[in-house]
C-alpha cells in the first residue's frame, strides 16, 4: 500500500478541521454542564424581572417561548449541517467534492443559500388539489418532529420537559407525522402521487411496530420510561466487563439485535435509502410530495431531517449511553453519538439500492417483527434467571 | 451445409425458386472497379405467393432449420426495370449456416405473407419496411408505421420519394 | 347494517384496465422511448414500446453520401460504442472492395472496440444502478470511463465520434506513449472489479431486484432475433468473437460467459464478465502489437464492383450488421443497419407482461437499449 501524498489543499482542509474540533472542545469544556449554566443564565433572568415587576406568569409564558424558540433554532442548525454534511460524505463516497464555492471553505454556506433559494420560489398549487389538505400537509409533517425534540434529552439532566413516559410520548407523537405523508398524496390531486403516499404510509406504520418492540428489552432491563433514567443506568460502571461502558448496545444478543433491529427501522420511518420508494424519482409511481414547490417543499425535507437527527438521537439515548463520557461535558458527548449514528444514516443512503415495495413489506413483517419478539423472550428470560 | 447442398435441399421442396447469380460487370465502367463482387452466401429469389410455404420449410426442416431470422429489409430499383425487391437473411443456431431470401414485388400494390407466425422478430422489421416502402404484410397483426410519426404520407426510402411539406415544416 | 356491508362485498367489482404511459421523457428509459402498459392493478398485462423519437434517417443519408462519408454517420448509430460502428461499416465497405487490411491495424481495431466495449458496459453497470436505486456505482463507472475517453481523445482527437478506424485500415498510429497510459489504466481497471462487486453484484437488495425478474427464454430469444450479452445471459453460447471471428479476433484467448437462467441477474452478470474479457483481450493485443503500416493501400475515390454483402461484428449489445447493395458508383445504392437494440426491445412485449410495474424499470434497464441504435 502507497501511503497518499497530502496536496496542499488536503492539508489545509486538515488544519481546518483540526482547529474546528479544537475551537468546538474548548468552548464546550468552557461551556460545561449545561443545566449549570441554564440555571445561573435563568436566575439573573428572574432577578431583573422581579425588579421591574414582571408578574410570574409572564416569566412562565417567557421561558417556553424562550425553550421553544432554541429548539427550532438548534433544529433548523443542525437541519442545515446535516445537508451541508450529506452532500459533501457522498461526493467522497463517489469520487467528487461536493460543494466547494459558496461561502468560501468547502460550501459551508451551500444550504443556507438554498433554503433562501427555496423561500424565494413560486408557490404552485395544482388546480385539482384540495387547498387546505395541500397546505396543512407540510405543517402536519413537521410539527410532531418538532414536538417530540421536547423530550430528548441532550445530556445529563438537559432535557425540555422530563416525561415519565418519554419514550411513549415520542414514537406516540412521531406517528402522527404519517397522517401528513397521506395528506401530501392527497392533496395534490394527482392519483399516482396518491399512491405514492399510500405505499409510504404502509411502510411507516409497519415499520414502527418492531421499532416500538425492539425498545421494550432496553425499558424491561432499565425500569423505567424516562429517557434520562434509562441514560443514566448506562453510565454506571460496568462489573462483568471492566473495560467496556455499561451502554445497552454491549449487551450480548439483547443489546446488539435491539440496535440492529432499532437502526432499521428508524431508516424505514425516516423514507430514506434502502426503504425511499415514496420519494424515488427513477420508480414510475411518482412520490408523495411531486405536487409540492418552494418553502413546502423544503418543510418535507426540514421534518425528513429533524426526524433523522431525533432517530440518531434516541439511538444516542437508549444504545449508546446518552451523555456519558470522560472529560467533556455530556451534551458535547451526545452530539458526537448523535452525529456518528447520522453518518450511519447518510453512509446507507449512498450505498445501497432500494428494496422493492412488497420485498420491503416482507422484510418487516417476517423478519423483523419475529425477531423482536424472540428478542424480547430472551431478555426477560435473562431477567428471570439472574 | 454449403450454399450448394442448401440450395439443392430447398429445391426439392419448391422448385419456384432460382439461385440470384453473381452481378455482372456494367458495360462501359471505369477499368479500376475490378471484378463484381460475389459473396460466398446463397441468394434466393422466390415469388411472392410461394413465400411463407418456403419460410416455413426453412424453419422446420431438420436439415435446415433456420431459427433466427436476422434481417428483413427492402430495396427500391428503378432501373433497368422497376420492381421493389424484399429481402430476408435466415440463420441456423444449431447448423450455424446462413443464407439470403428476396422476393421481387412490384412498386405498386405490393403485397408480401408475413412470416411473424414463425419468427417473432419480423414483427418490428416488417413494420420497418412497410413504413419505409409502402409494401404491405397479409396476415402481420399490426401493420403500423413504426419510425416516422402517424400521421405521416408518403414512403421515405423509394428512390423517386418527394418529401411533402407538412406541419414540421416552417 | 351489517348484512348491507356484507351484500356490497359480495357484488362483482367491476375493475378496468389502467394505462400507464412510461413517457419518452422519464428518467430510467435511456432516451427517448416511450412504453404504453396496460395495467391491472399492479400487474402489467401489455406492453407496448413505440420507438421513432430519434429517427434520423440514416439510410436515406446513405445514399447521398459517399463510403468514407457515411463512417461519420456511422458514429452516430450506437453513440456508446462508435468505434464498434466504424468497424462495421469498414468491414463491410472492405468486403466489397475486396481488400485487408494489415495486421497492425487488426491488432489496434481489436483493441480500440474492446476498449469501447468497457466503456459502454461501464454505462449500462451505472445507469443499471441507478435504476435499481443505487446512486453511488454511477460515479465510479464514470470515473473509469473517463480514463477510456482520455485514452480516445489522445488517439482520434474526440471523445464521442472517433472515427478512427478508417477503410482499410486506422485513422493513424498511436502517440509515442499511449501504450504506456493504456497499460496502466488496465491494472487500474482490474483493481475496480472486486469493488464494484462489493458494491453491487454482492448487494443483496440488488440481487432479490433483479434475480428472477424478466425472464427470456431460449426459445423466446431465438424467435425474437436477440443478440448479445441478452442472447448468452439466457444460456446460448453464441458470441461473433468466436464463431464467425473478424480482425484475427481468433488470435486471442478469452472466455465467453453465459448466463442459466435469462433473469435480468443473467443479463447484468454476463456483461460484468464481458469487461473482465475485453481486459484481458486488449492485454492480449497490446503483448502481440506488430510493427507495420497501419493502412492497406485505398484508392482516392471508392467505388467498390457490383454485388451486395452483409458484415456483421459482436457490438456490445448485440450482433450488429450492415447490409449494402453497391452499383459500382462512388456512393451506396442501398445500407440497411441491422440495429441489435431496435430487435432486442420487441423482447420487452413478451417479457413484461405479468411483471409488475414496479420490475419495469430493472428488466428495461436490463436489456441495455442505445435509442440512437434502435431508431437510426
Amino acid at each position: 500500500m502507497i501511503l497518499p501524498v497530502w496536496t496542499i489543499g488536503q492539508k489545509r482542509a486538515a488544519g481546518v478541521l483540526s482547529g474546528v474540533i479544537a475551537a468546538a472542545v474548548g468552548i464546550a469544556l468552557a461551556v460545561g454542564e449545561l443545566p449549570v449554566r441554564i440555571a445561573q443564565i435563568w436566575e439573573s433572568v428572574l432577578g431583573l424581572a422581579a425588579k421591574k415587576a414582571v408578574p410570574a406568569i409572564v416569566m412562565d409564558i417567557a421561558s417556553m417561548v424562550i425553550q421553544c424558540s432554541v429548539i427550532i433554532g438548534f433544529i433548523s442548525v443542525a437541519v442545515m449541517f446535516m445537508v451541508w454534511w450529506e452532500r459533501k460524505v457522498s461526493a467522497h463516497m463517489q469520487s467528487r467534492l461536493g460543494p466547494m464555492e459558496t461561502g468560501g471553505w468547502h460550501g459551508w454556506a451551500q444550504t443556507i443559500a438554498d433554503a433562501i433559494k427555496l423561500l424565494l420560489k413560486e408557490d404552485i398549487v395544482p388546480e385539482h388539489a384540495s387547498p387546505w389538505v395541500h397546505f396543512l400537509a407540510p405543517v402536519v409533517t413537521f410539527v410532531p418532529a418538532f414536538l417530540c425534540y421536547a423530550a430528548l434529552p441532550f445530556g445529563d439532566k438537559t432535557i425540555s420537559v422530563d416525561l415519565d413516559v418519554g419514550i411513549l410520548y415520542i414514537f406516540a407523537i412521531s406517528g402522527i407525522s404519517v397522517l401528513g405523508i397521506i395528506m401530501a398524496g392527497w392533496g395534490g390531486g394527482n392519483k399516482y402521487s396518491m399512491l405514492g403516499g399510500l405505499r409510504a404510509a404502509a411502510q411507516s406504520v409497519s415499520y414502527e411496530i418492531p421499532r416500538v418492540l425492539s425498545v421494550v428489552p432496553i425499558l424491561m432491563i432499565a425500569g423505567s420510561m424516562k429517557l434520562t433514567a434509562i441514560a443514566a443506568y448506562q453510565s454506571e460502571p460496568v462489573s462483568w466487563l471492566p473495560f467496556l461502558p455499561k451502554w445497552f448496545i454491549f449487551y450480548p444478543f439483547i443489546g446488539q439485535v435491539s440496535f440492529l433491529i432499532f437502526l432499521i427501522c428508524s431508516v424505514a420511518e425516516t423514507n430514506r435509502t434502502p426503504f425511499d420508494i415514496a420519494e424515488a424519482e427513477s420508480e414510475l409511481v411518482a412520490g408523495f410530495h411531486t405536487e409540492y414547490s418552494g418553502m413546502k417543499f423544503s418543510f418535507f425535507f426540514l421534518a425528513e431531517y429533524a426526524f433523522v437527527f431525533l432517530s440518531s438521537g434516541m439511538t444516542a439515548a437508549l444504545f449508546l449511553g446518552g451523555g456519558s463520557g470522560p472529560l467533556l461535558p455530556s451534551w458535547f458527548w451526545f452530539l458526537i453519538k448523535t452525529f456518528a449514528v447520522v453518518f450511519l444514516f447518510l453512509w446507507f443512503r449512498w450505498t445501497f439500492p432500494r428494496m422493492r415495495v412488497d420485498r420491503l413489506m416482507e422484510f418487516c413483517w417476517k423478519f423483523l417483527l419475529p425477531w423482536s419478539f424472540v428478542n424480547i423472550l430472551v431478555t426477560g428470560a435473562w431477567l428471570i434467571l439472574r | 451445409m454449403t450454399p450448394a447442398s442448401l440450395f439443392s435441399t430447398i429445391r426439392t421442396h419448391i422448385s419456384d425458386i432460382r439461385e440470384i447469380p453473381a452481378p455482372e460487370a456494367v458495360a462501359g465502367a471505369p477499368a479500376h472497379e475490378g471484378k463484381p463482387y460475389r459473396d460466398p452466401l446463397l441468394f434466393v429469389d422466390c415469388p411472392a405467393s410461394k413465400w411463407l410455404d418456403l419460410a416455413r420449410f426453412l424453419k422446420e426442416d431438420p436439415q435446415l432449420d433456420f431459427d433466427f431470422l436476422l434481417m428483413v429489409t427492402a430495396a427500391d430499383y428503378l432501373a433497368p426495370a422497376p420492381k421493389m425487391d424484399v429481402i430476408y437473411l435466415l440463420f441456423s443456431m444449431k447448423h450455424r449456416h446462413k443464407m439470403f431470401v428476396k422476393l421481387s414485388v412490384p412498386r405498386e400494390g405490393a403485397s408480401v405473407p408475413s412470416v411473424m407466425g414463425l419468427w417473432k422478430t419480423a414483427d418490428w422489421q416488417e413494420r420497418e419496411v412497410y413504413d419505409m416502402y409502402g409494401i404491405r404484410f397479409d396476415g402481420h397483426l399490426n401493420l403500423k408505421r413504426i419510425l416516422m410519426w402517424d400521421g405521416f404520407t408518403g414512403w421515405p426510402m423509394r428512390k423517386d420519394y418527394v418529401h411533402i411539406p407538412d406541419r414540421y415544416d416552417d | 347494517m351489517t348484512t348491507e356491508v356484507i351484500k356490497i362485498k359480495g357484488a362483482d367489482l367491476q375493475t378496468e384496465e389502467m394505462i400507464l404511459n412510461l413517457g419518452p421523457q422519464h428518467p430510467s428509459t435511456h432516451g427517448v422511448l416511450r412504453v404504453i402498459l396496460k395495467l391491472d392493478g399492479e400487474v402489467i398485462i401489455a406492453a407496448e414500446p413505440e420507438v421513432g423519437y430519434l429517427h434520423r434517417g440514416t439510410e436515406k443519408l446513405a445514399e447521398n453520401r459517399t463510403y468514407p462519408q457515411m463512417l461519420v454517420i456511422s458514429d452516430r448509430w450506437d453513440y456508446l460504442s462508435a468505434m464498434s460502428n466504424n468497424l462495421v461499416w469498414c468491414l463491410a465497405v472492405e468486403k466489397l472492395l475486396q481488400i485487408k487490411p494489415p495486421e497492425k491495424a487488426d491488432h489496434l481495431r481489436v483493441i480500440m472496440v474492446e476498449l469501447n466495449r468497457i466503456a459502454s458496459h461501464l454505462v449500462f453497470f451505472g445507469t443499471y444502478g441507478i435504476d435499481i436505486g443505487a446512486y453511488t456505482p454511477f460515479l465510479h463507472a464514470f470515473r473509469e470511463r473517463e480514463k477510456i475517453l482520455d485514452l480516445f481523445e489522445e488517439v482520434s482527437g474526440a471523445r464521442m465520434t472517433y472515427n478512427y478506424i478508417r477503410i482499410g485500415g486506422v485513422m493513424a498510429d498511436l502517440p509515442a506513449d499511449w501504450v504506456g497510459k493504456c497499460r496502466s489504466f488496465l491494472e487500474w481497471m482490474k483493481d475496480r472489479f472486486p469493488e464494484y462487486d462489493t458494491l453491487l453484484t454482492g448487494n443483496p437488495i440488488f440481487q432479490d431486484r433483479t434475480k428472477g425478474i424478466g425472464v427470456l427464454s431460449q426459445a423466446q430469444a431465438i424467435t425474437y432475433g436477440v443478440t448479445g450479452p441478452n442472447l448468452r445471459g439466457s444460456g446460448i453460447n453464441f458470441d461473433l468473437r468466436k464463431d464467425e471471428p473478424y480482425c484475427s479476433y481468433e488470435k486471442f484467448k478469452f472466455d465467453v460467459p453465459t448466463g442459466a437462467n435469462g433473469d435480468c441477474w443473467d443479463r447484468y452478470w454476463v456483461r460484468i464478465q464481458e469487461m473482465k474479457e475485453s481486459v484481458k483481450i486488449v492485454e492480449q493485443a497490446l503483448d502481440g502489437l506488430p510493427a507495420g503500416e497501419t493502412n492497406a493501400k485505398v484508392p482516392r475515390i471508392l467505388r467498390p464492383p457490383m454485388g451486395e454483402t452483409y458484415a456483421q461484428i459482436e457490438a456490445p449489445r448485440g450482433s450488429l450488421g450492415i447490409y449494402t447493395i453497391s452499383d459500382a458508383n462512388d456512393k451506396p445504392y442501398r445500407v440497411h443497419v441491422r440495429a441489435p437494440s431496435f430487435i432486442n426491445l420487441t423482447m420487452l412485449q413478451e417479457i413484461l407482461v405479468g411483471q409488475k410495474v414496479s420490475d419495469v424499470v430493472a428488466t428495461l434497464g436490463s436489456i441495455d437499449i442505445v435509442l440512437g441504435e434502435v431508431d437510426r
